[in-house]
């Protein structure tokens, strides 16, 4: 067979199987153009007949979705790079320092990964309610701002340096901060690129919590926004719901394709050398 | 590592279900007057945005305009049903001002949760201070929310279901379109005239479809006049045992599983919306459904929609009756009692009959006031719905007794969801229906008995 059969071949598989990988995503958008007639209809339409738009304007009525995208972008930005921050300074100095306990203090970190998210949400509802602090920012941002995840993922990653260089740059007199700043980030961009994207993927998707701790429609994020679009008593149509799940996906998969390289090397540069 | 974990998430179980609620109560009789004005109403719904979400806020301007420097309402809805209960669950634990609302509109099964949780004022409680009428609201929906001749909650959004079928089919398969079927066995005998089949043997319609919702097997038991719990349906007191294994409720599962088996019933799962888009599409030509999806279906079919009652599982049509659903409003006692009286000033608001009738004709919500439906825009609306008539009829013929008041338990939505494990097992031939049922009401039991528990100790 010749290279070109071979490699037209290889291509029509993967169109293939992107196609069934994209396919609720194609759907989602044909179905958020059709009328509510035509997407009930059996066997089902897959393309409008004529496309119209006026989903996406009785969304934009029913729901202050800038508002709630605003709301989702500013938790999901902070909470990124809280976590940025927070899991960079604890993996280091689990990484590089040797202090006393360490190990165990390790596994403390690590343990908080066992206690599933569910068995703290009262008690830290019930922190939030103590201090008032129930609709605001700081109740959706403040209980993610520290992983233990994001530290085991960092730590493993640094623990990849020879440590040569951390002792050579302290001998020059490079002090910690500095030597995280300007020798240890700029060398970890993947692994923070894509606990990064992890962060703001995983804040971006909550549901519950917001829920719990907002309020107003102006407060609530997009998330609980589009899940007041479901009426499930009322029969809605599902073009209207399908119309404010496009709209919520737009900013997801803009920076998925931003930064998949990202993340994909992420993934893939401990696995080799670890 | 792992045990710690677990220890502490039985901890916190432990905390979460012993701690009562220890709000300071205000007696709604007391003439504090509040510090400013206008009083702030806080009022959680479960309204997703869309018709209903509308005309509640249509309300909702319409009373803070007539009360402007009085009172003022606001309201915000907090998810789903299930979604606003978890959170006032979480308020109540909190306990701290500010977090609950001082109105909040709860599901009919979160009703026996509501009154053990102590949060709550009674409306009764105005009722009798103000001297309140209610002699012109609806019996048969106040029966599902008093217990003991008290009315603990005020019915706001009331639906009930009724058998939905496409008129075209019927005739196409020579049965009458004015005539649907009233009982289980005439369902049956109208479904296997109007199953259809391709020249290569494909089911291209199925004469009967319904979501699995433990809600239409309430409904078949009280239109059976049995009761669903026991005690009463939990009305003489807290009810301790599920009754959904009872030989009626048995047969009924046995009918579902044979019209499934027997290829005349589609089973589309317990998704409710699954089973609307089918019927929608024409994928079966009966369907039990709620009448808040009367709009739904009508805006959306092609095919000419007829309504009748809800089936019943007896030839007997003299006994028994729907039961009334949807939420009411409860006030809650942790707030000063100038708020409690103005959240009692905006319920009487929602009931007045031309809010009723304004409620009703944008929502398809039963209207609560009986003079409601005397309302020239009222009338109007049931000439342009004549199939709603079927719902007025219906609620008109239901015999108040405690099975058609409906099972009252702590963990209805659990239970709900117990017997819908049960006949979804039974469908799927997991189980035969005696024990596919019997084995849900043993599931159902520890969590019953723990929350008996629960509310004894305190």
């Amino acid at each position: 067979m010749s290279r070109s059969i071979r490699r037209g071949l290889s291509y029509l598989v993967l169109a293939a199987v992107t196609f069934v990988l994209l396919f609720p995503l194609l759907y989602a958008i044909s179905g958020s153009l059709m009328s509510a007639q035509e997407l009930s209809r059996y066997p089902p339409a897959l393309i409008p007949s004529s496309p119209r738009l006026s989903s996406f304007a009785d969304v934009l009525k029913a729901i202050p979705l800038a508002r709630q995208y605003l709301n989702s972008a500013v938790v999901s930005i902070v909470v990124m790079l809280g976590q940025l921050v927070t899991a960079t300074s604890a993996a280091y100095a689990f990484g590089f320092l040797r202090f006393p306990l360490r190990n165990l203090a390790f596994a403390v970190f690590l343990a908080t990964m066992m206690i599933p998210w569910e068995a703290v949400i009262i008690p830290n509802y019930l922190f939030m309610a103590g201090n008032g602090l129930l609709n605001t920012y700081p109740a959706l941002i403040l209980p993610f701002l520290a992983t233990g995840f994001g530290t085991f993922l960092l730590r493993q990653f640094f623990l990849t340096f020879p440590r040569d260089l951390f002792e050579a740059a302290l001998v020059d007199g490079c002090g910690h901060l500095r030597f995280l700043w300007t020798i240890l980030v700029p060398l970890s961009r993947p692994a923070l690129a894509s606990l990064g994207i992890y962060a703001f993927l995983q804040t971006w998707n909550q549901y519950f919590w917001p829920l719990l701790v907002t309020k107003t429609s102006t407060m609530q994020t997009l998330q609980i926004g589009i899940s007041s679009l479901r009426d499930t008593e009322a029969a809605t149509a599902p073009n209207f719901i399908l119309a404010g799940v496009v709209l919520a996906l737009i900013p997801a998969l803009f920076l998925i394709y931003v930064g998949q390289r990202h993340i994909v090397r992420g993934l893939t540069s401990g696995a080799l050398r670890g | 590592m792992r045990r710690l974990a677990l220890a502490v998430a039985a901890a916190l179980f432990a905390a979460a279900c012993g701690g009562g609620a220890t709000v300071q109560q205000a007696s709604p009789l007391d003439n504090a007057t509040p510090p400013s004005k206008p009083v702030e109403v806080t009022f959680w719904h479960g309204f997703a945005a869309g018709a209903n979400q509308d005309a509640t806020n249509a309300l909702v301007q319409k009373f803070n305009d007539a009360h402007k420097g009085d009172i003022h309402v606001t309201a915000t809805y907090q998810g789903t049903y299930d979604d606003t209960l978890a959170k006032l669950k979480a308020a109540i634990q909190a306990n701290q001002p500010g977090t609950l609302p001082s109105l909040s509109q709860i599901y009919d099964i979160g009703t026996r949760f509501m009154i053990d949780s102590k949060a709550i004022q009674p409306m009764q409680a105005f009722i009798d201070h103000d001297k309140f009428s209610t002699a012109d609201l609806e019996p048969n929906i106040l029966g599902y929310y008093s217990i003991g001749g008290k009315l603990y909650s005020m019915p706001w959004n009331i639906s009930t279901p009724l058998l939905y079928y496409n008129k075209d089919a019927f005739r196409e398969a020579g049965l009458d379109p004015e005539k649907p079927p009233q009982t289980l066995d005439q369902i049956r005998a109208a479904a296997e005239k109007l199953t259809k089949k391709d020249g290569s043997g494909n089911i291209t319609q199925y004469g009967f479809g319904a979501a699995i919702y433990g809600w239409f097997l309430e409904q078949l038991t009280a239109k059976a006049d049995l009761q669903f719990c026991n005690n009463g349906n939990g009305r003489d007191k807290n009810a301790s045992k599920v009754l959904f294994n009872q030989p009626e409720d048995v047969k009924i599962v046995d009918w579902w599983t044979r019209m499934v088996g027997d290829g005349v019933a589609l089973n589309t799962g317990r998704n409710t919306t699954d089973a609307q888009n089918a019927f929608k599409a024409g994928r079966f030509a009966m369907n039990l459904e709620s009448t808040g999806a009367l709009r739904g279906y009508q805006s959306s079919v092609k095919f000419q929609l007829g309504a009748g009652f809800f089936p019943r599982s007896t030839a007997n049509a003299g006994v028994g009756g729907a039961i009334p659903g949807g939420a009411s409003l409860w006030i809650m006692n942790g707030k000063p009692s100038y708020e409690q009286k103005a959240a009692w000033e905006f319920v009487k608001f929602l009931e007045q009959p031309d809010n009723m009738a304004y409620w009703h004709t944008h929502t398809g919500y039963f209207p609560v006031d009986k003079k409601a439906l005397n309302d020239p825009a009222d009338q109007a609306w049931v000439q342009q719905y004549p199939l709603f008539r079927a719902a007025i009829d219906q609620l008109h013929a239901t015999k108040l007794d405690k099975a058609t008041q409906g099972c009252l338990l702590g963990v209805m939505p659990q239970t709900r969801q117990a017997a819908e494990v049960g006949i979804e097992n039974a469908i799927l031939k997991k189980a035969s229906p005696q024990k596919a049922m019997d084995d849900a009401a043993a599931a159902i039991q520890p969590q019953i008995d723990q929350y008996n528990q629960a509310v004894a100790a305190k």
